[in-house]
């Protein structure tokens, strides 16, 4: 495989999660997808469920942008977004998707791109433009989606929906290949990647349930992802109930019941559970350390804020 | 390299590429559905012009954009103030779509990111002249609402089980037409398109013509076919449009000024007149809005309504206040003396007329009139009506001073509420027959001469086919399909349907009964393919196979005229992001591509759907979808409505021409064209072609009757089989209605009679059919602005009846009705008159599932369970909740209560004649609630439903029993599509389960 083969297949296999990503694994993708053996999962399942399965995932659960991420505020179409599309707008990339910019999908798309472009430039032998390409390759993937791929895999694996963590694996293995492949240093943005400062819910006197339901929330905070079905499965686990709305509205419905149980504590535990389990997922991915050892440190953070938490609680209920 | 991924790599190569991804450098950005829209900004700075100024008859005046700048306007962003920033924007007109007015919009869509700034008014459009209601700038809301559909969705699962997979529209399209296609080839009622609000004049008929299909079901019966067959008996229309600018007296039976058909356009010219000195009289037992600003408020018992207006007829007969020359000269009074026995027992009279036969005189009617309406003295209509005499008499001289301009208006309210609430359309127009105010400048009209239908560039002939599951045979005079029945018949096994559309249509929340319209929907047997075509999600969606989203105002093609006033206007509703890329040099073959998300529009979807269902055009259809400019190949929606410009609007081509335009460039530009200003007594026009025959009538040399011989002149006279304005109906007699209450205007005793209602026993009156004035059905639930203004419909109740029942305002009352009951607040308030509750229906919206299914902010999460056969409990979980979403707004969701269900505890009331469901309710209790019984609460019984259903069809009179002619309806009366005449026919196998005309069940 030379190298404008190489770069065609990376931008082909690009776009081919990128539609995954965006529409599931329709009936015209299967056939690629069997032939190529790539999940370990069983893909002989109905379509109209995988339709169904794509759209409880991505659709209800686990929220597959780079501002839910890396941002703070648990919206999309900020800060984070915006500079994406600055990106994007920066290369000449025109989205076809309806997805914000810095949706997964979206991101995947713009590689495909990059990476077809630089095929186009092998192709016309005009080597400083391959440079161009490679650059804004290594440039993106640096400042932007392997910052949080990562962790947005494992919150699709955590979700247990079959064929997508498969897809999802393979879509990681894929970015961290071709970042392998480009070579030269990470070019991170402000010099150095660094998540959001953690907001210190201990000794601020105002803290009050929705703070800490944001802070659980927040993956830049935290360094993991909760979705709605996992607050149920906590839920469900220790028989708390936790009503109806949105993810923020159900976890601070959870928060409040379980202290009305005594369960504060339990709950608590469960989430250092959780902190524990990502930490260890970081730890045996082969991600470049620039960006494994930010979210390392902020779950190791975790741990310890979570374990201060439980303990306040206990000592509030002791006072009381 | 790991080996999966040099696999996967490898493998890449041996593929052809999905498509080319292409470096654009525009800023286009599509954000409806997802996130707010964001503008950009500009360097230029807005111009000195002189505005488009308006200056309302009222006084008022507003300023506009001067259409010769709509191309590319610019203006501050008053969002930013202090901030001075400036926008650009191409100026879009389109129509609106949140009610049946089609008032002009113009949307302001950003150059650079196509995005929609704001809705306000378009003032050339000769209806709405600038002004619109909340609900048409709130067409914005409904565009960037977080929680629209954005694309095809199929049922996953089970029906109901709110599974759903995004396809393609190809999908959509080729699975679809495949059904229809084998549908079509084995039957023509196979296929049923069931339409809420048309917002359109012609298109989707069309279609369903094209088909080849009886596939037509609307709304009709649960809204005006009430007073449409009122008023088409008399004049061969079945509207009213009245000259309400003109006029010296208005008078309204209910809320039109605030709710009322065609408000805005109405409402403007209401006031006008007011301000001239015009006097109002409002009928309504609720003190509206309308009733506060009213000369006189008469609050008639619900049903009572026809005393009263007989009583004034009286007044101007007994007097002779009234327009003899012309009642005299267009009343079929001769043909009315002929049947006198029908309508009197006065043998005297009797015996004169008859003596008169060969030279009956104007006199002798003159005498059957008072005969005829001896009865109703003021003291009379009081006493049925529960109003002071002095009101009545009051309302009586009023009507009397309007001379020949007397603008009257009933549309839903009574003509659809009582049992024979026909009749009080058919009463009322007849005080603008005695005043002769029929078509003057200032009276009413009829709404065929004040709308404009132009034909498209090719018509497919009328089909042979008749389905019984739209005008069965027991309703041979229905206005129109008995499309609130629908369940019911499919539950007696009357038939089945193939594919059903439900197209801005909620059947289950909107019609009464609702509880039978689940059963139906989510019997897969007898609705085997439902497609939902809507904008936003509903309650029927949810038992939908496939939802498709079709656009809102701003996002489509229409065609509409309405009768707003004495002339005729025809309104270009446009998708307006699609118009601004096609200025801006960026073609767009399908508007979806111009849409947020995937969202379309039915035009084009209906365009597609039916080529495929007939690909190789051996089932005929094909043939109308196929471009009347490039032979044999498909038509696009452009080239429909150019040809329609080109050839079917009188005076648009020219106009177009003066300014350099082509007709559709014009229509595109302005949104609407005015092609008649002033219109009034067109059957005073004298008609040509035609030869006098014996009967007075004129016919053409094809032998079809083109107008009447009025005293030696030919004139166009009305759409009736006599020409005339038949007080007496030739139609009603020969059809087996033969007692005088339905041949002639009178009182019909109505199924909420005060003698029906004992308010001793906790009987009440439920009224609940209002509208509020900022709702509209179920279109207005994904309106921020709308909601946050009207969310919750507590019942009205009298002090009188409040203390009666020991109840205070917030209570919560538990009604029973003749099928179930609910739960609601209770608000005490003297503006209802005493032993009426009255309840809007526009409210009390639910879903079933948390996230989906329905607006956080507009309905109830509720728990739906069957409690025994048949009997079904619903249950609110939580009302209405702030949630985080793409637009902060929903955030700030500040109420809970959004309202409670009723319609789904009313029995059907199919009125025997007009066919349309009598809305008013006997609520058989009516008492405080118990603690167990909540807030929303509904129960249903649906076997009692069948037993209400079953004791109003027995009122029915088949057609297989008094068809006078061996057809099913008679043919001059209006269908939505007509078949051929061998379809009318009544089959000879078709016989009606007598057995099925009595009451059954019960003890």
């Amino acid at each position: 495989m030379d190298g404008k083969q190489k770069a065609l297949a990376y931008s082909r296999a690009y776009d081919l999660f990128a539609q995954l990503y965006t529409h599931g694994l329709t009936d015209d993708l299967r056939p690629i997808l069997d032939s190529l053996s790539l999940l370990e999962q069983d893909s002989t399942s109905d379509s109209e469920q995988l339709a169904a399965q794509h759209y409880q995932l991505f659709g209800r659960n686990v929220f597959p942008y780079e501002s839910i991420f890396l941002g703070t505020e648990g919206l999309l179409g900020g800060e984070v977004t915006e500079s994406v599309a600055a990106f994007y707008h920066e290369v000449g990339f025109s989205a076809t998707s309806h997805e914000n910019a810095d949706h997964i999908g979206v991101e995947f798309s713009l590689m495909a791109f990059l990476c077809g472009a630089e095929s186009d430039a092998l192709a016309d032998k005009v080597p400083h433009h391959v440079q161009r390409m490679r650059h804004l390759q290594r440039r993106f993937l640096d400042e932007h989606l392997l910052l949080w791929l990562a962790s947005c895999v494992k919150a699709v694996q955590e979700q247990g929906q079959g064929i997508y963590t498969d897809i999802a694996t393979q879509s990681l293995a894929l970015v961290l290949e071709h970042r392998q492949q480009l070579g030269d240093d990470l070019m991170l943005p402000t010099s150095v990647f660094a998540l959001a400062d953690v907001p210190n819910l201990l000794t601020d006197e105002k803290t009050s349930l929705r703070d800490i339901a944001h802070y659980l929330l927040t993956p830049a905070y935290t360094g993991f992802f909760l979705s709605s079905d996992d607050i149920k499965r906590l839920g469900a686990k220790f028989r708390v109930p936790h009503g109806f709305g949105n993810r923020q509205q159900i976890l601070i419905n959870l928060l409040r019941t379980a202290a009305d149980y005594d369960l504060f504590e339990a709950v608590f535990e469960e989430f250092s559970i959780i902190a524990k389990n990502w930490l260890q997922y970081y730890e045996n991915l082969m991600l470049p350390q620039a960006i494994k050892t930010p979210w390392m440190a902020r779950l190791s953070h975790s741990i310890t804020t979570l374990s201060d938490l439980r303990q306040t609680a206990i000592e509030a209920n002791t006072e009381i | 390299m790991s080996d999966i991924i040099e696999k996967l790599l490898g493998a890449m190569l041996r593929l052809e590429p999905r498509q080319k991804l292409r470096k654009t450098d525009n800023e286009m950005t599509n954000t409806a559905g997802e996130g707010l829209p964001a503008f950009s900004e500009t360097d230029l700075k807005p111009e000195a012009v002189e505005m488009t100024t308006v200056q309302h008859p009222d006084g008022r005046m507003s300023q506009y954009p001067p259409t010769e700048k709509w191309d590319d306007w610019v203006e501050w962003d008053g969002k930013l103030w202090p901030q001075k920033v400036a926008r650009r924007y191409t100026l879009v007109p389109t129509a609106c779509f949140n009610c049946e007015s089609a008032c002009g919009l113009l949307a302001y869509v950003d150059k650079t990111t196509f995005e929609i700034k704001k809705f306000e008014g378009n003032p050339v459009h000769p209806g709405s002249r600038g002004r619109n209601c909340a609900k048409g700038p709130a067409t914005h809301n409904q565009i960037y609402d977080p929680e629209r559909i954005l694309y095809p969705l199929k049922r996953v699962g089970e029906r109901g089980a709110g599974q759903w997979q995004r396809i393609t529209w190809e999908q959509a399209l080729t699975e679809i037409a495949e059904k229809m296609r084998k549908s079509r080839q084995k039957r023509r009622d196979g296929i049923m398109y069931h339409v809420g609000r048309p917002g359109e004049d012609g298109y989707t008929n069309r279609v369903i013509s094209a088909w080849g299909v009886d596939g037509h079901n609307s709304h009709t019966n649960i809204c005006s076919s009430g007073a449409r067959i009122g008023y088409y008996l008399w004049a061969g229309f079945d509207r009213p449009s009245p000259d309400h600018a003109h006029a010296r007296t208005i008078l309204l039976i209910s809320s039109h000024l605030e709710t009322g058909h065609y408000f805005n356009p109405h409402a403007q010219r209401i006031i006008e007149a007011k301000m001239k000195g015009a006097k109002i009289i409002t009928f309504d037992p609720r003190l509206s809005n309308t009733a506060s600003m009213s000369d006189v408020w008469l609050p008639t018992w619900p049903g009572s309504e026809t005393w009263v207006l007989l009583a004034i007829a009286k007044y101007l007969i007994d007097n002779n206040l009234y327009d003899r020359e012309f009642v005299e000269r267009w009343v079929n009074w001769q043909e009315t003396l002929s049947h006198a026995e029908e309508m009197t027992d006065n043998t005297d009279l009797l015996k004169r007329i008859e003596a008169a036969s060969d030279n009956l005189t104007f006199d002798l009617f003159h005498e059957l009139l008072q005969d005829l309406y001896a009865d109703f003295t003021f003291e009379r209509a009081a006493e049925e009506s529960q109003v002071p005499v002095e009101r009545i008499k009051e309302a009586a001289e009023y009507v009397s001073w309007s001379k020949g301009q007397l603008a009257t208006h009933t549309w839903r309210s009574a003509s659809i509420g009582n049992l024979g609430g026909w009749q009080v359309a058919r009463t009322l127009y007849f005080l603008n027959v005695l005043t002769g105010s029929v078509g003057t400048k200032g009276g009413t009209s009829g709404n065929s001469w004040n709308k404009f239908v132009p034909t498209p560039f090719k018509t497919p002939p009328a089909f042979n086919a008749w389905n019984e599951l739209h005008l069965p045979i027991e309703w041979p005079l229905a206005h129109y399909e008995m499309s609130f029945l629908l369940p019911h018949f499919l539950k007696e096994e009357r038939g089945d349907i193939d594919v059903y559309f439900s197209r801005v249509y909620n059947p289950m929340w909107i019609n009464p009964d609702g509880f039978m319209w689940l059963e139906a929907l989510q019997d897969e047997e007898k609705i085997k393919c439902h497609v939902a075509l809507t904008p936003t999600w509903n309650e029927s969606a949810w038992f939908a196979d496939y939802v498709l989203p079709m656009g809102h105002a701003g996002e489509r093609h229409d065609l509409m005229s309405q009768e707003t006033h004495a002339g005729q206007w025809v309104a270009f509703r446009q998708p307006v992001r699609r118009v601004a890329l096609e200025r801006a040099g960026k073609p767009v073959r399908f508007t979806y591509e111009a849409n947020p998300g995937e969202v379309w529009e039915e035009n084009e979807w209906w365009i597609e759907l039916s080529t495929r269902m007939d690909p190789n055009g051996d089932l005929g259809i094909r043939q109308w979808f196929e471009s009347p400019y490039r032979k044999g190949e498909i038509i696009t929606v452009a080239e429909y409505y150019q040809w329609i410009f080109e050839n079917s609007i009188p005076g648009l081509p020219d106009a177009a021409e003066k300014e350099g335009l082509t007709p559709l460039e014009y229509m595109r530009k302005y949104g609407v064209y005015e092609v008649v200003a002033e219109n009034y007594e067109p059957y005073e026009k004298a008609v040509s072609n035609g030869k006098a025959s014996k009967d007075g009538l004129i016919y053409s040399a094809d032998k079809k009757v083109t107008g009447i011989d009025i005293s030696g002149d030919a004139k166009a006279g009305f759409n009736t089989p006599s020409r005339k304005l038949e007080f007496y109906s030739p139609t009603m007699a020969q059809w087996g209605w033969t007692e005088k209450e339905y041949i002639v205007p009178y009182p019909l005793k109505s199924h909420v009679h005060p003698d029906n209602i004992d308010i001793t026993q906790g009987e009440m009156l439920l009224l609940p059919n209002f509208r509020l004035p900022t709702l509209i059905h179920t279109r207005s639930a994904n309106a921020k602005w709308l909601y946050e203004i009207s969310h919750k419909n507590p019942i009205w109740m009298s002090p009188t009846d409040a203390q009666r029942l020991s109840v205070q305002t917030g209570d919560l009352v538990r009604v029973e009705t003749e099928i179930g009951y609910f739960v609601d607040k209770v608000w005490i308030t003297e503006g209802i008159k005493p032993g009426v509750i009255a309840m809007s229906h526009h409210l009390g919206r639910w879903r079933l599932q948390d996230n989906q299914g329905g607006n956080r902010g507009a309905s109830n999460v509720v728990t739906l369970d069957e409690t025994g056969k048949g009997q079904y409990k619903l249950n609110v979980l939580k009302g209405a909740t702030a949630w985080e979403s793409s637009d902060p707004d929903t955030s700030r969701i500040w109420w809970e209560e959004v309202g409670v269900h009723q319609n789904l505890t009313h029995g059907v009331h199919p009125d025997p004649i007009s066919g349309a469901h009598c809305w008013l309710q006997k609520a058989v209790n009516v008492r405080k609630a118990q603690a167990s019984e909540k807030y929303g609460d509904v129960w249903v019984d649906t076997e009692k439903s069948m037993q209400i259903y079953h004791e109003w069809l027995a009122k029915t009179r088949p057609a297989t029993q008094k068809s006078p002619d061996g057809l099913r309806r008679p043919l001059w009366l209006k269908r939505p599509l007509k078949p051929v005449v061998e379809a009318y026919k009544v089959p000879t196998n078709l016989e009606v389960d007598t057995a099925s005309l009595e009451p059954q069940g019960g003890d």
